[in-house]
């Protein structure tokens, strides 16, 4: 690709034997806001790292606009990071953190063009008149404010950040989400954005690679994540997917709990088995008479904008999210129409997600956003 | 977010005066301010001087210094004593005619005289207020300096010999963590004065040190007695608490921190400059203040490794409580000005490392 500033070439990584990366390769456009996405011990912060300089690839190559820099330290890579927990210097005060890298360029700045970026920087990220004040003094947003600061003065090609909204509450990390996409465009750099949160992901990102496993699961915008997931793994982990097994007796047409569907996909083998994934949201609830598939509700729970209902279908539990109340044990019937309907292959993960039969367990998992944020940083210790 | 709230909740909590803390105020009181005040109320106190009454049955007739009083101890064990009033008159007019007795708690001598019994009293008088010991203790101003030189170097040596170290020991595995620390603090398990002679043992002109040299012909070292004996001596004991601090605050600097200076174009030097060192600075505040305190006011070190020969605070504040110059007076003022002057250096030291958190004080 032209316009790759980025590109991770059969890159992987093992501790101990442990594989921990598996053959990347991956290309990073110039400009463009990118999302490593994946749950904990999945290899997205050593990727990070690996960009970033912090850790040496065990196999493959990094390549900066066509140049190899795998023996590039840190501090000579056109790339700054912004670390998981601030990372702040605490000896310093805000003016001072920000003005750090400033005071290491060769040959040495002077302290008017200092002080110049430095107040640049920290009205890009609205800390204006935070100058002289201790940097521990402030609050969780504003600390992160002033490391986004802190890495974007040395007007780097490439931001990396590390799960930086992990540690903020709901709303702050709303906030920050509209800011950093802000800051991205008023900077007009390339950002690499680590994260373990879907919704995050997904409002923030040109481009998206879903990462499991020490391996990449798909790249893609957005949309093409959540509409057009490659495998069962990608449906499940980047919004809530209902997945069953069917077969494909021909392209258009898919079967599943003997029954044939219409549907937009195509190209597999006459009769090959697949993973068919149903949204939620994209469940129309009818009179039962008028469904195509009749279930009971066994579950509701009330999330505000709808409800999660679990519907049982012979045995087969999907979630179904409505505004129009249903009572519990109510009959009813549901309509798919062909664009809901998104037929993916077999993979490794066919049969592991999607199920919503042992309903609570793993409703708690996927609700618990804050679970393991920070678990793979640590992997090499 | 709930967590911070729930936290200062329970600082708040803390922040209160409870029932639980009244024994730790008991405590306080009793092993903290009871010795200052008594070394305070020692200090400005006049040191008790023996005043003579003697008495003849009609009551005090007249008291006598102590240059007056003469006893003399006979061949027979018996004590002779002789005391001459200021206008002249002698008790007894001859030793024939002297009985005494000495009591039990040596306060009350009998003297006769041919014609008359009289009773001496001799009562140690102290109290009042006084600035007197002070100047005694302006008398000690060498002795002053050298601990204070002394106990400066051997800080000074103990930071340079203890930093990297400690650094080191930080950026270990935590087995090996685990065995130096254990290293380090096992010669503290021993006893203070084994270690001193131990030390002895190796320093001493026929020691293991010069014995070790003489197998390469190298000149005996004459080190035992003198003050670089004492540095030595008080290097070696003060470590542990040089490097236990250091250690405890470098291992808590966050790896992100220092990955952070990597990322922002810090070389290793600048990372340590810039970084390392000023977060460890907390750590250096509380080893320089363990080490020091303790080493200004050391006492059996000097006398082991010194001969004596550098009379260092310690040395001279036990002579005044416990040796033959016993004067309670003025060992808690030389204690009282030694207290001053160290709160006078910690307080500047302290504020080198203004707004470090973390650094014991005093």
């Amino acid at each position: 690709m032209q316009n790759a500033l980025i590109r991770l070439a059969d890159c992987a990584m093992a501790f101990d034997g442990d594989v921990v990366l598996d053959n990347i390769n991956l290309e990073i456009r110039d400009k463009e806001f990118l999302t490593l996405l994946g749950p904990s011990g999945c290899g997205k912060t050593t990727t990070l790292n690996i960009i970033g300089g912090f850790k040496k690839p065990t196999r493959g190559d990094v390549f900066f606009d066509g140049v190899r820099i795998n023996d590039v330290p840190p501090h000579k890579r056109h790339v700054n990071t912004v670390f998981q927990k601030y990372a702040l210097f605490t000896h310093l005060n805000v003016y001072e953190n920000v003005a750090f890298g400033l005071r290491l360029v060769k040959p040495k700045l002077s302290e008017a063009e200092i002080e110049r970026r430095v107040t640049e920087m920290l009205d890009v990220v609205s800390l204006h008149g935070f100058e002289r004040r201790d940097s521990s003094s402030l609050s969780g947003g504003q600390q992160q404010r002033v490391a986004i600061a802190r890495a974007l003065v040395l007007k780097p090609r490439v931001l990396l950040l590390d799960e930086p909204l992990g540690a903020l509450d709901l709303r702050l990390r709303k906030d920050m989400q509209n800011e950093l996409k802000r800051i991205q465009q008023a900077m007009d750099i390339t950002f690499i954005y680590v994260t373990h949160d879907q919704e995050e992901a997904l409002a923030m990102s040109d481009t998206i690679v879903v990462m499991d496993g020490g391996a990449i699961q798909q790249v893609g915008s957005p949309e093409d994540i959540y509409n057009e997931p490659q495998n069962a793994f990608v449906a499940d982990f980047v919004g809530e997917s209902n997945i069953v097994d069917g077969t494909m007796p021909q392209d258009g047409v898919v079967e599943f709990f003997g029954r044939k569907f219409k549907c937009l996909d195509g190209g597999f083998a006459p009769n090959e088995p697949v993973d068919v994934v149903i949204r939620p949201e994209d469940v129309d609830i009818v009179p039962p008479g008028a469904g195509v598939l009749i279930g009971t509700v066994t579950n509701i729970t009330f999330k505000g904008v709808h409800y999660d209902i679990i519907v049982d279908f012979h045995g087969f539990k999907w979630l179904i999210q409505t505004t129009d109340l249903s009572p519990l044990g109510a009959k009813i019937g549901i309509k798919l129409d062909p664009d809901c309907i998104h037929v993916m292959k077999k993979s490794k993960y066919s049969g592991m997600f999607g199920d919503y039969s042992s309903y609570s367990a793993e409703y708690d998992d996927i609700s618990d956003v804050s679970v393991g944020i920070d678990e793979d940083t640590d992997y090499a210790e | 977010m709930q967590n911070n709230r729930a936290a200062s909740k329970f600082r708040t909590a803390l922040s209160k005066p409870s029932a639980l803390s009244a024994p730790y105020v008991g405590w306080l009181a009793v092993f903290v301010v009871a010795p200052i005040l008594l070394v305070v109320v020692y200090a400005f106190s006049k040191v008790p001087s023996p005043v003579y009454y003697l008495t003849r049955e009609t009551g005090i007739v007249e008291t006598v210094t102590r240059e007056t009083v003469n006893a003399e101890l006979q061949a027979d064990d018996s004590l002779i004593i002789t005391v001459t009033t200021e206008d002249g008159i002698a008790y007894p007019e001859s030793p024939e005619n002297a009985i005494s007795l000495l009591s039990q708690d040596n306060t009350v001598l009998v003297v006769s005289r041919a014609d008359a019994t009289v009773v001496m009293t001799v009562r140690f008088e102290g109290g009042g207020f006084t600035f007197d010991n002070f100047g005694g203790v302006w008398k000690s101003a060498p002795v002053f300096l050298r601990s204070f030189w002394l106990a400066f170097i051997s800080t000074v040596i103990c930071l340079v010999l203890g930093y990297p170290l400690a650094y080191i020991l930080a950026r270990e595995t935590r087995g090996i963590q685990r065995a130096m620390n254990m290293l380090i603090m096992l010669p503290m398990w021993m006893n203070f004065l084994l270690r001193t002679y131990a030390w002895m043992s190796i320093l001493e002109n026929t020691g293991l040190l010069n014995r070790f040299l003489s197998i390469f012909g190298i000149a005996p070292l004459h080190i035992i007695n003198t003050q670089t004996a004492v540095v030595i001596g008080m290097v070696y004991n003060f470590l542990p608490f040089m490097v236990l601090p250091l250690y405890s605050v470098i291992v808590k600097i966050d790896r992100h921190v220092i990955e952070a200076a990597q990322d922002l174009g810090a070389g290793a030097g600048q990372v340590f400059r810039r970084v390392i060192f000023p977060l460890s600075l907390p750590g250096v505040l509380s080893g320089v203040t363990m080490v020091f305190v303790p080493a200004v006011s050391t006492f059996a070190i000097s006398k082991l490794l010194g001969g004596g020969m550098s009379n260092l605070l310690g040395d001279l504040i036990e002579r005044n409580f416990r040796g033959n110059a016993y004067n309670l007076e003025l060992g808690s003022a030389i204690a009282l000005v030694m207290m001053v002057v160290v709160m006078v250096f910690m307080y500047f030291v302290n504020r080198f490392g203004d707004g470090t958190e973390g650094a014991v004080m005093m």
